[in-house]
């Protein structure tokens, strides 16, 4: 089967609110998913459900196995990895430090088998220079490459990109696109929540749009951006 | 009719923990600070009643027209110019202010006051009591702080619920962000806040100190118990502690300090070990890698470790060599730093590593005690084997606090691991055959069984405990050069994101709560066996093995291996330095402990070394490349 | 004389700079909107003026002619700029009332109290000793408005009021709108509704990436030049 990931029925509740309203769609192998919506539509909610939340109702199947109820160390192990919206390096550990332990743990093989494969991952995103750099100095950019690197390093199978563009300039954005395409061409399956749209359509290969925690659209960009629900929803500019 | 008495007596002596709880929740509601000087502020006031009252000649009851206010300002003050510094995400910071504060209060009531134990005089009210019928006799003494109890905790409420500073409280605690939208000066309200709990507190206290004996280094009971009782939101249920009896603590042994006969300054051993195995032939190797990535070797020791571990080498051999040159009092300053270092060496990698601020390391001190008793005293099991079994029970009676105590985060655990201790120490003081109270002395039998010959029993002693402190040196090194190195330091550094690489986070912080578990649990052996008798006060005793461990991790520095070794030889060169001066020892320390966490929260270590990027003992792994610093493409194998 | 104004404003978090160089001014009288997507700097504004967000220079930002990039949020609320936070952000531990009270805090004096207030939206008047968590998403939003009209501001800043609401929703909530500017408050308002936008308002800023790409009367704007400055494409 080529279902990467299915994501059925699944609800959120965070007391009375209903983050995360029946929400179903599935990733393909190899694809690449990019999730649109209004703020508070449940964007991020979705990414920690998939990364390692438990939800109120629904499943969650990885590789044609049931991962609804598994922590997120265990999800990592299995080929899930994930970036943060706000990057969230180890700070007093170097950069290399990072990488390493992400290559260490999600492999379950020691520090010493791992050495080659993190400076290996260093070198594809561009930080070699800064291997022995505390985390906590880094700037914006640097950080999110060593959000994106640490993803990498665990060896994921479907990568999750939370909002990676923001606050970049369009020059910074393009390298990481570089990066990423790459990590796209080394089969890589990625779902990606982004607001910077223009970046979003032009990588990648379908698009959902959720509002409400609810799925609003879903097909090839240039048709999901015509629907004429998404544009009053997400833009909200009247059909002409 | 004699229950009915009881539940009555309980339920007034209530009022008077009512009131202490009220002072505390109010200041954990509205700025989640845990203040550990609570009981101090307590005691500090019935003092300030005994001045008012000597100076004026007043009614106990009239000096509270002084005291009150005067406990007011003195809140305000405090939070205004000190604890509002402390405020932030960081709960170590406002802890240990309010830990020093602790210290600097009793001592300094010590100094001022004596030791002498005080009582606030009203005659009149004291024994007088209401008759009920026949069998009823209500003591007017309990109804009055009953009645006093109810109607501060009604103003407070009345307070809280329908006045504007009320409101701005309880806004403030819900969202001070957005409470600041709205006119509110967060930092005038946390003062009021403070100032306000003092106030309450200092009610509580003058009525303490009519109803009861006190001292200076009295801690008024259990304080973290009564914090259960919830937030400032629901002052009504502090009420619900009924049933409490006070008592007063006596003083967890001699405070007057240790004189070292020759006043030299003690070396502490340090370690730095070459790595065995995959990570030896990682360590300064040259790597040959796919020809993609350059050629690169990791470092993982300096030159400034490798000058570290000869230094240490050579205080090593200088304590195991100890016994030939010195005498039995250095002997017995070297067993007493060798346990405070292990402490201190755990406490740091729970609190500094882990993450987990825990303020009831001496629940397993004491445990230890009590259990090596047990096993030689009751079970007649050899001292040796004792050990172990000791090691062994205690770490696995850690196991089911963990999953408890790892439900409460931040604040809550610290709490809650100095309740338990307290639950601990509590039911210690009930079990007969350990003598309860007065407490129970090793065997005469256990003792020659470690040997006939008193000089071997003291040598037998030192290595012993110069072997636990150099031991947990090297654990804790081990531990953090290793690859659980590095996940307690992602889980330090951000616990979601670590479990999103793969990091067990529960384990990684068991493990750590274990360890720490085992090595206060062997100290505990070591206390007994030194100290060859035991009361649960002095085995659970907050003060001791977890406010002086936490004082030296946090002076030496926190966060790393250097600092707990240097935080405890300035522990004991203070106390060698300052031994004449009695309580000034603990007030400059406690002053220190305030002065660090507040202006170098990475300790003397994090100014000398880190800022240096200085590091004896190596736990970081450098990447060097070979040849120029820029990475080289295509080498070729 | 523009009752706010802001030159060149630049601010951020940290390192993460949000805004480079915003130059707008508001009129008393008038309303204003603020368009832009996620990410754009429409938050990060209203944070730096209500002063939850200090900015690199504190001139850069005018309040009635003077300076207050210094001020503390306290401070500000005092000279008359009430805000509306984005989430709405009631207080959970008070009641619909009180919650309403804490805007009145500040001693600001005007034609917003209590009643006047239970006016504008009865349903809270209803629900007045409710506790704040249990109202609807809507409702919620009547209450944080409620409560920065207590303060008797002179301008209203209003971030994302639409959030997550129904458009009937909606509707009803801006409806209180013509109320709130006869009374003579200044309204600046942040959306990501642009419908929304365009009809509360007198004039539109559309913000991307920071900075201002496109400004104007909403009669006077085509479709076309909106789009292209909201996403940059």
């Amino acid at each position: 089967m080529t279902t990467l990931l299915r994501v059925a029925g699944v609800t959120k509740h965070y007391g009375a609110l209903k983050a995360i309203d029946n929400l179903s769609f599935n990733v393909e192998n190899g694809e690449a998913l990019g999730i649109l919506g209004p703020n508070g539509a449940g964007k991020s909610t979705l990414f920690n459900l998939i990364a390692g939340d438990v939800p109120s109702a629904g499943s969650i199947h990885f590789k044609g196995r049931d991962i609804t109820h598994l922590q997120s160390y265990e999800r990592c192990r299995l080929g899930i990895g994930r970036s943060y919206q706000i990057p969230q390096p180890f700070g007093r550990m170097t950069v290399f430090e990072n990488v390493l332990a992400a290559a260490s743990f999600a492999s379950g093989h020691g520090e010493a088998a791992c050495y080659d494969f993190s400076i290996r991952t260093l070198e594809r995103t561009g930080l070699l220079t800064k291997s022995n750099v505390a985390a906590e100095q880094l700037t914006l950019l640097e950080r999110k490459r060593l959000e994106l690197a640490r993803a990498l390093a665990t060896k994921p199978t479907l990568l999750l990109l939370d909002e990676i563009a923001g606050g970049l300039t369009d020059g910074e954005c393009q390298e990481l696109l570089k990066t990423i395409n790459l990590v796209k061409h080394g089969g890589v399956s990625i779902v990606w929540i982004e607001h910077v749209v223009h970046v979003l359509i032009a990588f990648v290969d379908r698009l959902l749009v959720i509002n409400f925690g609810k799925h609003l659209a879903e097909g090839v960009p240039h048709a999901v951006m015509a629907d004429t629900a998404v544009q009053e929803v997400y833009m909200g500019i009247e059909a002409e | 009719m004699y229950w009915i008495n009881t539940i009555i007596q309980g339920a007034l002596v209530g009022g008077l923990y009512a009131l202490f709880a009220t002072g505390l929740s109010l200041m954990f509601g509205v700025m989640r600070i845990i203040n550990i000087a609570h009981g101090d502020f307590i005691v500090m006031s019935a003092y300030l009643a005994v001045v008012v009252v000597g100076l004026l000649g007043v009614d106990p009851l009239v000096s509270l027209a002084v005291v009150v206010p005067v406990m007011f300002g003195i809140g305000y003050a405090l939070q205004r110019g000190l604890l509002n510094f402390t405020l932030g995400d960081d709960i170590l910071r406002p802890l240990l202010v309010t830990f020093g504060l602790s210290v600097v209060i009793q001592n300094g009531l010590l100094e001022l006051f004596s030791a002498d134990s005080r009582r606030l005089q009203l005659p009149w009210l004291e024994t007088a009591s209401v008759r009920i019928g026949d069998q009823l006799a209500i003591g007017l003494m309990p109804a009055t702080v009953f009645v006093v109890a109810v109607v501060v905790i009604a103003a407070l409420e009345l307070l809280l619920y329908w006045t504007d500073l009320g409101r701005a409280f309880r806004a403030t605690a819900d969202d001070s962000d957005t409470a600041r939208l709205y006119g509110v000066n967060n930092r005038y309200i946390y003062a009021m806040a403070t100032a306000i709990a003092l106030s309450v507190m200092s009610i509580a206290g003058v009525l303490f100190g009519i109803s009861y004996h006190f001292r200076s280094d009295d801690r008024s009971g259990p304080a973290p118990l009564r914090i259960r009782g919830g937030d400032y939101r629901r002052p009504g249920q502090p009420v619900g502690n009924v049933g409490r009896r006070c008592h007063s603590r006596s003083s967890a042994g001699p405070r007057r300090g240790v004189r070292s006969k020759l006043g030299y300054t003690c070396r502490t051993p340090r370690v730095s070990i070459r790595p065995a195995g995959a990570a030896a032939r990682a360590h300064s190797e040259d790597r040959r890698p796919m020809s993609d990535i350059p050629s690169y070797r990791i470092e993982r020791s300096t030159g400034t470790s490798r000058l570290g571990f000869a230094i240490l080498l050579v205080a090593l051999v200088a304590l195991l060599s100890l016994p030939g040159w010195a005498g039995r009092a250095e002997m017995r300053l070297l067993i007493e730093i060798s346990y405070y270092l292990a402490l201190a060496q755990v406490w740091n990698l729970l609190a500094g590593y882990a993450g987990l601020v825990s303020v009831g390391q001496q629940a397993y001190v004491g445990l230890g005690c009590y259990v090596f008793l047990a096993a030689t005293a009751f079970l007649n099991v050899p001292p040796l084997p004792a050990l172990l079994l000791t090691g062994f029970a205690v770490t696995m009676i850690a196991v089911p606090v963990a999953f408890v105590a790892f439900r409460l985060r931040g604040a809550h655990f610290a709490i809650g691991t100095w309740v338990i201790a307290e639950v601990l120490r509590l039911i210690f003081t009930l079990i007969r055959p350990f003598g309860q109270g007065t407490g129970m002395s090793l065997p005469i039998s256990v003792v020659r069984a470690i040997s006939e010959n008193r000089t071997a029993r003291e040598l037998i002693l030192y290595y012993f405990s110069v072997g636990l402190g150099v031991g947990s040196v090297v654990l804790v090194f081990f531990w953090l050069r290793s690859r659980q190195g590095l996940a307690l330091a992602a889980v330090r550094d951000s616990e979601a994101a670590a479990g999103s690489i793969g990091i067990n986070q529960q384990r990684t912080k068991l493990a750590v709560y274990l360890i720490a578990a085992l090595i206060a649990g062997l100290v505990g052996a070591l206390v007994i066996l030194e100290k060859l008798r035991i009361t649960p006060a002095a085995a659970f005793s907050v003060t001791d093995w977890s406010a002086d461990v936490i004082f030296i991790v946090v002076i030496g520095g926190i966060g790393s291996i250097e600092g707990p070794i240097i935080g405890t030889l300035v522990f004991f060169v203070l106390r060698a330095l300052l031994a004449d001066y009695g309580a000034w020892y603990l007030i400059t320390l406690g002053t220190i402990a305030i002065v660090v966490m507040l202006k170098a929260p990475r300790g003397l270590w994090g100014l000398i070394g880190e800022g240096h990027n200085v590091h004896l003992f190596p736990v970081q792994r450098r990447v060097r490349f070979d040849a120029n610093r820029q990475p080289i493409r295509a080498l070729g194998k | 004389m523009s009752l706010l104004r802001t030159n060149d404003l630049i601010a951020g978090y940290g390192d993460f700079q949000a805004l480079f160089g915003i130059s707008l001014s508001i009129d008393e009288g008038e309303a204003v909107a603020i368009i832009g997507s996620n990410g754009a700097g429409k938050t990060t504004l209203l944070r730096t003026v209500s002063g939850l967000l200090r900015p690199r220079n504190p001139t850069d930002i005018e309040f009635d002619g003077s300076a207050i990039g210094s001020l503390e949020p306290e401070q500000i609320v005092a000279r008359g700029i009430a805000m509306v936070p984005e989430g709405r952000r009631p207080f959970p531990s008070l009641n619909v009332e009180d919650n309403l009270r804490m805007g009145g805090y500040c001693r600001r004096t005007g034609p917003w109290t209590l009643q006047r207030v239970y006016r504008l939206f009865p349903m809270l008047a209803e629900r007045r000793f409710a506790q704040s968590q249990t109202l609807s998403g809507g409702q919620q939003q009547m209450l944080a408005i409620g409560r920065a009209l207590m303060t008797n501001p002179r301008l209203l800043l209003c971030d994302e009021l639409s959030l997550g609401l129904a458009p009937i929703v909606i509707r009803d909530i801006y409806a209180a709108m013509p109320d709130i500017r006869a009374e003579g408050t200044t309204v600046l308002i942040v959306e990501q509704d642009i419908n929304r936008a365009l009809e509360t308002s007198n004039r539109v800023y559309c913000v991307q990436k920071g900075k201002i790409t496109l400004e104007g009367r909403p009669g006077d704007l085509t479709r076309e030049q909106i789009k292209l400055a909201y996403f940059g494409i």
